[in-house]
């Protein structure tokens, strides 16, 4: 409890966290357990905490503003010859995006891949 | 749920109890790790209770989690049909619990679970051991509903197979498939909704379509629908004519699809109104319903399936039992292997959350099916799922099928990514690996 | 970089009802339906129809099955028993039975006329819902009371099931009987028909941006040597394809089992099929 917030966090906090279908929230910020649990489904594909390497670009560890600059590309539409990432990542607010990329970039720990 | 207690509890969280995220390593929060309270029974070694007992342990190591699966070694049905097309051996599909074991520390119990006591919170299994629990997590899949189709019973399915669970059956099939003449017809009865994986049953024609234009070329297959419209539709028909010609013939409901009645002996097949089909191999998917246990534990209601409560799949009926993947009712999730997989993450959480005295987080659950028509040629659907007004539904603008008007690269690519696939929810779920990169 | 939507929505709006309303036999593909076409559609009449057969009377709120599944997966086609429980004799019988999903667009799902050549108050199909909702069954006795019953059906659709997946029927108003092969004297028979239909409803527009016009099945009829067995009137919340399970209880020695379907244009189709009691 008495670790110190990494800047992202605080940043994130104040992002409105907009979720879909019509039942617009008002700003909530991010948990650091539900950043994870986002972040988590992106593991069926990339295995946990993003670490299986193989026909998928890799995403743990890697920076934060190159995953969140890919996700947010990939929500709007805008990766040439994207098969299933737009698909997905227009399920998520722009903030949950974030959030993942944050998540997926402390990912260090490669030992168990 | 109300919205206004949830900004106060994020706020809270937010304010007290942030998480260094790049130390945090694959344990997500250090605030949990510490407790040891708690023993949690899984019960399914499957996609969704290996992936309920794993990542319950990755919350918060110090939970008593015991999970009961009979088998030593579990088949996976994803990829079972690249089986019977000979894209890929029995061996390459069967995963083992040691690393769930040895490095996470989970129990792994090889029996039955025979019965749950709800009220006393046990679990009693085959060898007459009783397990106490807190937590119960079931993940028992599916059970073929022998009452359900005329003619179609245990004996039956020995000679009909349905290859709906992975392993015997699987082999049986594909063994009937190479005794097969050339010019020979294979048939394959598909259920109602709802049943376990949706484009189950058109990936597999198209396996077995592959398997027959390498090595029998003159074969033909017909597919009985008790549906008018199934998953993927358009691009599985369009990739059957590019691919194998006129091979392949659907009939739906309403063209007399429903199967009513088998004769397993003649491997006849008749229709609603009267029509008789034969088949040289003849692959009944019969109608299902949920794993015994679930039906023991008094979760599931009158359709045979479980209820639950959409942010925690908690038992609607049964207080502490959970119930993830197939044998819930989750739709408009599919039953899939990916959905129980992610189904089982966001319960375990939710335990977790639970045992700790939190409320659950806000749920989301993906999935996206991969079908192999081809070596080099895939298809998809995905969708993205959330709680909305108390329910379960897919996030508008989210989700979707691969474009119909795709050219060959998109196709390949998508076969090579439901290799990669299969290879991460392995790793994921069991710990284990994929064998093979490739499809060729 | 072209996507293709699926067709699950967070709420089931009209719109919705538009699309699968139509599923029958034509390629939906990218539908759009133009406000236009909405603003003449009918108002929702919800519970009006059933108030309005009611006129005034309670009815007796057992002995009305219904039957259909809790959840369903594809909100074109949803199968639907419904059973009354009464003797089906002259003096007393079931006069008739009818069909409401309150919150479609067009509330009338079917209205089935029955006799005691019926043997049995008890009818399958199979229908649209364009949303989750309570489907009511009324029943009319011989004797002027009414009953009714009513079943929960929640819609959502599968996230492995889109919108391109359609169904295309061969030959327009082709028919499928299946009737008993013999029956012994007093017993009840049971007969199963299908026939292809889209069932257009008259909401939904082509590529083109067209309105397809309605062209439904409006009336079916079963006669046994000419007398009433069943008739029913069908409205556009009927699935495509109508399908329809019913029973007869022929006197004496049987006889020729006459079905007849009507559609908008005039078109009919006639099927026979000898009933022998032995
Ligand atoms: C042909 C085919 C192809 C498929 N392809 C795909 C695909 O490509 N992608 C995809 O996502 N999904 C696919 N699926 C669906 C996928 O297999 C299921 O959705 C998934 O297995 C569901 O997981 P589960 O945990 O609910 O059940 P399962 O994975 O079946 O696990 C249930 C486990 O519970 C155990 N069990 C049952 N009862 C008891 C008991 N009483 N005591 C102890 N243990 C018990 C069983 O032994 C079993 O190991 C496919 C299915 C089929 C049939």
């Amino acid at each position: 409890m008495t670790r110190i917030m990494p800047r992202h966090v605080i940043g994130l906090s104040a992002a409105a966290l907009l979720l879909f279908g019509g039942q617009a929230m008002a700003e909530e910020p991010i948990s650091y357990e539900q950043a994870s649990l986002l972040a988590s489904t992106c593991f069926a594909c990339h295995g946990t905490d993003g670490r299986k390497e193989g026909n998928f670009a890799p995403i743990a560890g890697r920076p934060y503003e190159s995953l969140n600059a890919q996700l947010i590309a990939f929500r709007n539409d805008q990766v040439p010859g994207t098969t299933v990432m737009n698909r997905l990542a227009a399920g998520y607010s722009e903030a949950e995006l974030e959030a993942i990329a944050l998540y997926l970039s402390g990912i260090t720990d490669r030992r168990r891949d | 749920m109300d919205s206004i207690k949830m900004n106060r509890r994020k706020l809270l969280k937010l304010l007290g109890a942030g998480g260094a995220l790049a130390a945090a390593g694959p344990l997500a929060s250090p605030a949990f790790a510490a407790r040891t309270a708690g023993r949690v029974v899984g019960v399914g070694g499957g996609f969704g209770g290996a992936t309920a007992a794993k990542y319950l342990k990755r919350l918060q190591p110090g939970l008593d989690v015991t999970l009961v699966e009979p088998a030593r070694e579990f088949y996976t049905c994803p990829f079972s049909n690249l089986y019977l097309g000979g894209m890929r051996q029995m061996e390459q599909i069967v995963h083992g619990y040691d690393t769930l074991k040895n490095r996470y520390g989970i129990k792994v119990v090889h029996q039955y679970a025979e019965d749950v006591d709800g009220e006393a919170h046990t679990v009693r299994l085959a060898n007459g051991e009783t397990l106490p629990y807190d937590k119960l997590v079931l993940s028992p899949g599916i059970d073929i509903d022998f009452e359900g189709l005329e003619g179609y019973d245990e004996a039956a399915a020995e000679k009909l197979p349905h290859a709906w669970k992975a392993g015997d059956q699987t082999r049986l099939l594909r063994s009937q498939l190479e005794a097969m003449d050339d010019g020979g017809t294979f048939i394959l009865s598909a259920p109602d909704n709802p049943f376990r994986c949706p484009p189950g049953p058109y990936e597999r024609v198209s396996q077995i379509a592959h398997y027959f234009s390498q090595h029998k070329p003159r074969s033909k297959i017909l597919l009985l629908d008790a549906k008018d419209a199934f998953s993927k539709q358009g691009l599985f028909m369009d990739g059957w004519r590019e691919v194998y010609g006129d091979m392949i013939e659907w009939v739906g409901l309403s063209d007399d699809g429903r199967v009513v009645r088998v004769d397993a002996d003649s491997r006849e097949l008749e229709s609603e109104f009267g029509e008789i089909h034969r088949g040289d191999v003849v692959n009944v998917v019969p109608p299902q319903k949920a794993g015994a246990i679930a039906h023991r534990a008094g979760v599931t209601n009158g359709s045979g399936w479980v209820p639950v409560k959409p942010h925690t799949f908690e038992s609607q009926q049964v207080d502490d039992i959970y119930v993830v993947g197939d044998a819930t009712i989750a739709a408009p999730m599919p039953k899939s292997g990916f959905c129980a997989n992610a189904q089982a993450r966001v319960t375990a959480a939710a335990i977790v959350a639970e045992l700790n005295g939190q409320d659950p987080l806000d749920p989301v659950w993906t999935n996206t099916c991969y079908s192999v028509i081809a070596p080099e040629y895939g298809i998809s659907v995905a969708g993205v799922y959330r709680v909305i007004d108390g329910e379960i539904r897919e996030v508008e603008g989210s989700g979707g099928v691969s474009p119909r008007d795709a050219d060959a690269a998109f196709r390949r690519r998508e076969a090579e990514y439901a290799v990669q696939w299969y290879n991460a929810i392995v790793q994921d779920t069991w710990e284990t690996r994929g064998l093979q990169k490739t499809l060729t | 970089m072209s996507r293709t939507r699926s067709l699950v929505t967070t709420s089931w709006s009209r719109r919705d009802f538009l699309r699968i309303s139509g599923a029958g036999a034509v390629t939906l593909g990218m539908m759009m339906v133009s406000p236009s076409l909405l603003a003449r559609s009918r108002p929702w009449a919800r519970h009006d129809a059933i108030m309005e057969l009611l006129d005034g009377a309670e009815p007796d709120t057992s002995g009305v099955t219904l039957e259909l599944p809790s959840v369903s997966e594809d909100g074109s086609n949803i199968s639907l028993t419904v059973r009354v429980d009464s003797a089906q004799e002259n003096g007393e019988y079931v006069k008739s039975i009818h069909l409401f999903a309150p919150d479609n667009p067009n509330p009338e799902i079917a209205v089935f006329h029955l006799t005691p050549l019926s043997g049995q108050a008890q009818i399958a199909t199979r229908i649209r819902l364009n949303e989750s909702q309570r489907v009511f069954a009324v029943a009319k006795l011989s004797d002027g009371s009414f009953r009714i019953g009513s079943q929960d059906a929640r819609v959502t659709v599968s996230g492995c099931l889109t919108d391109d997946a359609t169904y295309d029927s061969s030959g327009l108003m082709q028919a499928r009987v299946r009737t008993p092969r013999s029956l012994r004297p007093g017993e009840v028979g049971e007969v199963l028909t299908i026939i292809n239909h889209p069932m257009e409803t008259g909401f939904r527009e082509d590529a083109d941006g067209n309105t397809i016009p309605r062209r439904i099945i409006h009336s079916f009829v079963a006669e046994l040597d000419g007398e009433t067995v069943l008739r029913a009137d069908f409205h556009p919340s009927l699935a495509a394809n109508p399908y329809l399970r019913f029973h007869v209880k022929p006197n004496g020695s049987g006889g020729t089992l006459a079905l007849e379907w009507t559609d908008d244009e005039g078109e009919t189709t006639r099927e026979e099929a000898e009933l022998s009691v032995s």
